[in-house]
């Protein structure tokens, strides 16, 4: 069903929604439009995943929210990245980097 | 950490903000999105539709958030309790009866755990108790287990063992407590000084005994606190004052704390009565005490053990003990005997007799239980199949079949701890009545209660039940059809194979498990109708017995002991309504008195044993009034005096052991061995032996050699102060009681009369134990019995009304109700066959573990088992056929129409 998919994505959305939130404050849908965005539109973030993951940051500590008003006028959640969130960011950051180089180097070994 | 902990109570008790705000979030992304929608040109409504499409679902979104939220699993239960709670509601008939069968089974086992909890696993309330043993004697040639050790022996334990920290004597002895109020007589404890501190037990008020004190035999005395209270109104100003004990002046010098008590009510078997000590003096041994060899084993010796010993280590040293003073023996018996010692934990001692009881009530009332399972497992599944629609409903609309199955659970953990707290109630209850019942062979009893422990095991008890209890539904519940059972429009033409094997497998598996429970009551009932029906060698009926004791201090001389006891004698005898009166050192119940003796011109092979036998003086018609038949010669009459020739009467068994083909009156025995120097006695009667009495009934009946008290010598006149009467009335003999007392008392009116009784209450309380077993397992049987019942024709006519359909298409297509009905009976009897034949192969297999509650009855007894089998498939028969002829008369047209 998909479920697999979702396991092996689960670190990245984390990365991917800390990105997303670096610059400003945004919504749920803004998160989803922001990260379609920045990666090019590669990446479609169900909602399904995408709450579950927020109110699992907010529960770590790592995001913030608040209500209020939404660029059309409307009342809308808008997730802020904390400090602590930062400090996740770029220690996700490093640590995606590193696999990277590692797995590049890997797969170009022959 | 915090945080998360923080979001955890933020989540459960303000689940509902939560919750909302959850909604409120949900909602403006819908507007954020359907707007969206509309700017790229969808109309509202097309657009609203994408906007909840791309969000896949708002419900599902919400259900995938709070499957991360802390504290969820806490949520779920409580969800998954709520729902339980309201789906029970719904039916009360089913949770009422569920309830209460699993409250029985529950509080039977809340109750068994509660007594096993106090006797077995409690510690004995003294200081590091586990360091403490018991130690006694074994002479394999006199008795056939340990005994009590000589006073010489307790000094020497005392003096040269190596591994005991210190060693204390206790001895049980009835003293006459005088002045201030009635003559009473009190159980007495005499205790070396070092007992309470081996124990660990400070005094409540005062001081315990000094080392000086047990040496110089001073008149001190403990009281106990029931004591205290109730003979001295708890006067604080007891300790200094002087009480008489045997008309003796002593001095308190303190009083112990509540529910103190060492070796009384049936602690300590076969070292003290079945009541309580009242007050403790010093050990004091006399001289002649001190030096007494291998004779008089009264003396109850406990030991502290050396940290670090091991129980072999003491044991070896004990042993070696024991030969040393084997080793001081007198010449004749030194090599004839050997002496034993046997180290026992003081626990050990204490409950080692009734641990297979304990264990056997134990496994009784957990089968109880497992059947109680099955009937409600049963009930679940019923319940389950008329449920199966919910189910697959449930299912197609996505629930999960985990999800499912734990909200299943969920219900049977909340009834079968519904069931646990009601049991808990009735636990509290019968925890009361089996106090009251319980006999004080079993110790520590009465410390029974529902305490934490118990609670605890309890608790454990019911979740495991819960969980047993809905294995079987839930296992029936996992092949559920979702299309097959949503098709089939909510009708079951059969139940499915499935089902049915489960079914059966319950039926078969409970009637398996009331038969082994019934069999053990079946045993336990033939085995005391056997009890019942030893002959006890006297009679019982119209007979009134009591004890007196004379202190030394007010009778000092052979003679007036002699004159007090003939004088009572003649006067109880002229009562009216007396019929025949006598007294003899110790009742034909529990005569303990053993002497060795040797027939004349008898030439025992080398390396033979002594010839042992019980030893009674008896004065009067003793044997008239108990009735011990004569069955040669003559009894004892006046003309045996401390002039005549030495006379005996000696009970059948001696009579053929050394007599065998020759009349053994005429014949002439001694007491002691050839060797020493006493007079001959010539045998002038032969009377029945006694039994052992109801208490050990498989003991051999007692050898016994009967003295005239007439001609005993005035030292064992001395020693022998205390006298069982047996007065045989015409009538009703409690009736005597009051004139018996009044007769004693107007000889002396200091003396208590004490086990004033009659004869039968005396043999109904040596049956207690055995009552008690039987009416313990028998009430488990029963219940059993009612159970499996119920449960077979729960089963039965559950399958039947199934069937009810197929039932009437055989009567349309001309079955005749008579098959019908034969057909529902075939099924029970089937299943009970079965279930009866299981039952007997478990039942060979584990009546074995209670061959020593039984008497005369071997553990596979045929006839038993052939009339518990008959019993149970007779019920079986009975249960399934009013499910029978529900079946016959059911109606073809209504029964088709049902479709």
């Amino acid at each position: 069903m998909g479920e697999k998919r979702t396991d092996l994505l689960r670190g990245t959305l984390d990365l991917l929604v800390l990105k997303a939130l670096s610059p400003e404050p945004l919504h749920g849908v803004g998160i989803s439009r922001r990260i379609t965005q920045i990666t090019k539109g590669a990446f479609q973030v169900s909602f399904g995943s995408l709450f579950p993951s927020l109110h699992r940051m907010e529960e770590k500590g790592w995001v913030e929210a608040e209500w209020r008003a939404s660029e059309n006028n409307r009342r809308a959640k808008y997730y802020r990245l904390t400090s602590a969130g930062r400090a996740q960011l770029k220690a996700e950051e490093q640590q995606w980097n590193r696999m990277v180089k590692i797995m590049a180097a890997a797969v170009e070994s022959t | 950490m915090r945080k998360r902990i923080l979001s955890l109570f933020h989540n459960l008790f303000r689940k509902g903000a939560v919750e909302l705000e959850l909604d409120d979030e949900l909602g403006s992304s819908v507007e954020i999105l359907t707007e969206e929608k509309m700017k790229q040109g969808l109309s509202g409504s097309a657009a609203r539709r994408e906007a909840l499409l791309e969000l896949g679902g708002i419900d599902q979104v919400k259900e995938e958030v709070r499957a991360v939220r802390a504290g969820r699993m806490l949520e779920d239960f409580a969800r998954d309790s709520r729902l339980a709670f309201r789906s029970l509601r719904k039916s009360p008939g089913f949770t009422t009866v569920a309830i209460l069968t699993l409250a029985l089974g529950i509080g039977a086992n809340t109750a068994i755990f509660s007594v096993v909890n106090a006797v077995l696993l409690h510690p004995l309330p003294f200081r590091q108790p586990n360091r403490l043993v018991l130690v006694q004697e074994e002479l394999p040639l006199l008795a056939y287990r340990p005994i009590p050790v000589p006073a010489h022996d307790v000094i020497v334990f005392q003096k040269e063992s190596r591994v005991f920290a210190a060693a204390a004597g206790f001895e049980d002895t009835p003293v006459d407590l005088t002045g201030a109020g009635q003559p009473e007589r009190v159980r007495a404890e005499r205790v070396s000084w070092t007992l309470f501190p081996i124990l660990g037990i400070q005094p409540l008020l005062g001081r315990t005994f000094t080392s000086k004190e047990d040496q110089g035999g001073r008149r001190v005395a403990v009281l106990t606190y029931g004591l205290w209270k109730q003979r001295f109104g708890g006067d604080r100003s007891i300790v200094g004052r002087a009480i008489d004990l045997e008309r003796k002046p002593y001095t308190v010098i303190g009083v112990m704390p509540p529910r103190f008590s060492f070796a009384g009510e049936g602690f300590l078997e076969g070292y003290s009565s079945y009541s309580s000590a009242a007050l403790w003096v010093p050990m004091s041994f006399t001289a002649e005490e001190r030096t007494t060899i291998g004779d008089n084993f009264n003396f109850g010796l406990i030991a502290r053990l050396k940290p670090g010993v091991s129980l072999p280590q003491v044991q070896a040293d004990a042993n070696m003990i024991a030969t040393r003073i084997q080793q001081q023996y007198p010449p004749s018996v030194r090599n004839e005997l050997k002496l034993n010692a046997v180290v026992t934990p003081l626990l050990e001692a204490v409950v080692g007799r009734v641990r297979t009881l304990m264990a056997i009530l134990l496994g009784a009332v957990g089968l109880v239980l497992l059947i109680a399972c099955v009937n409600v497992a049963h009930l679940l599944l019923s319940r389950m199949i008329g449920r199966q629609k919910e189910m697959a409903v449930r299912l197609a609309l996505g629930a999960g079949r985990a999800r499912l199955l734990r909200q299943f659970i969920a219900e049977n953990v909340v009834l079968a701890l519904a069931g646990g707290a009601l049991g808990t109630g009735m636990a509290f209850w019968c925890d009361r009545v089996l106090a009251r019942l319980a006999p004080s062979a079993i110790p520590r009893l009465h410390g029974a209660s529902i305490d934490v422990f118990v609670l605890l095991f309890t608790l454990g008890l019911s979740v495991i039940v819960g969980v047993l209890i809905g294995a079987a539904p839930a296992f029936a519940a996992g092949g559920t059809d979702v299309n097959g059972s949503l098709k089939e429009g909510g009708r079951s033409l059969t139940a499915g194979r499935r089902h049915e094997r489960l079914r059966s497998a319950l039926v078969i598996s409970e009637i398996a498990l009331a038969l082994v429970l019934l069999v053990g009551a079946g045993l336990l009932i033939r085995s005391f109708v056997r009890v019942l029906g030893v002959n006890p060698g006297f009679q019982a009926q119209h007979v009134l017995t009591f004890n007196v004791g004379l202190p030394s201090a007010a009778y000092p001389r052979a003679s007036s002991v002699r004159s007090f006891y003939r004088e009572l004698r003649d006067r109880l005898a002229r009562l009216p309504g007396v019929r025949r009166v006598g007294f003899a050192t110790g009742s034909p119940m529990e005569a303990n008195w053993t002497r060795t003796f040797v027939p004349e011109n008898y030439h025992p092979a080398p390396g033979a044993q002594l010839n042992v036998c019980f030893n009674a003086l008896v004065s009067g018609n003793y044997f008239q009034a108990l009735r011990i038949p004569l069955i040669r010669g003559r009894y004892f009459n006046d003309e045996d005096t401390p002039h005549s020739t030495p006379v005996v009467i000696v009970s059948q068994s001696i009579a053929r052991e050394f007599w065998p083909r020759e009349n053994p009156i005429g014949k002439r025995l001694k007491w002691g061995t050839a060797a020493d120097k006493l007079p001959w006695a010539t045998i002038v009667g032969v009377v029945g032996d006694i039994q052992p009495g109801p208490l050990a009934p498989d003991r051999p009946s007692r050898p016994s050699i009967y003295e005239p008290y007439s001609q005993t010598d005035d030292a064992l006149v001395l020693l022998e102060s205390n006298m069982h009467f047996a007065v045989r009335a015409s009538g009703d003999p409690a009736s005597l009681a009051a004139a018996a007392r009044a007769e004693v008392w107007d000889i002396d009116a200091q003396l208590p009369v004490t086990s004033l009784e009659t004869m039968s209450a005396v043999v109904a309380k040596a049956l207690a134990p055995r009552r008690f077993n039987l009416f313990l397992l028998g009430a488990f049987a029963g219940l059993a019995l009612l159970l499996a019942a119920i449960g077979i024709y729960g089963v039965i006519s559950c399958s039947a009304s199934q069937r009810t359909h197929e039932i009437g298409i055989r009567l349309a297509l001309g079955a005749q109700r008579g098959d019908i009905a034969k057909l529902v009976l075939r099924e029970g009897t089937k299943l009970t066959l079965i279930g009866v034949g299981f039952g007997v192969v478990a039942a060979l297999g584990l009546t074995r573990l209670m061959a020593s509650l039984l008497f005369g009855v071997s553990p596979t007894n045929p006839p038993t088992f052939a009339a518990v089998a008959l019993i149970l498939t007779a019920v079986a028969l009975l249960a399934s056929y009013v499910p029978a002829r529900r079946a016959m008369r059911v109606d073809p047209v209504t029964a088709l129409k049902h479709e």
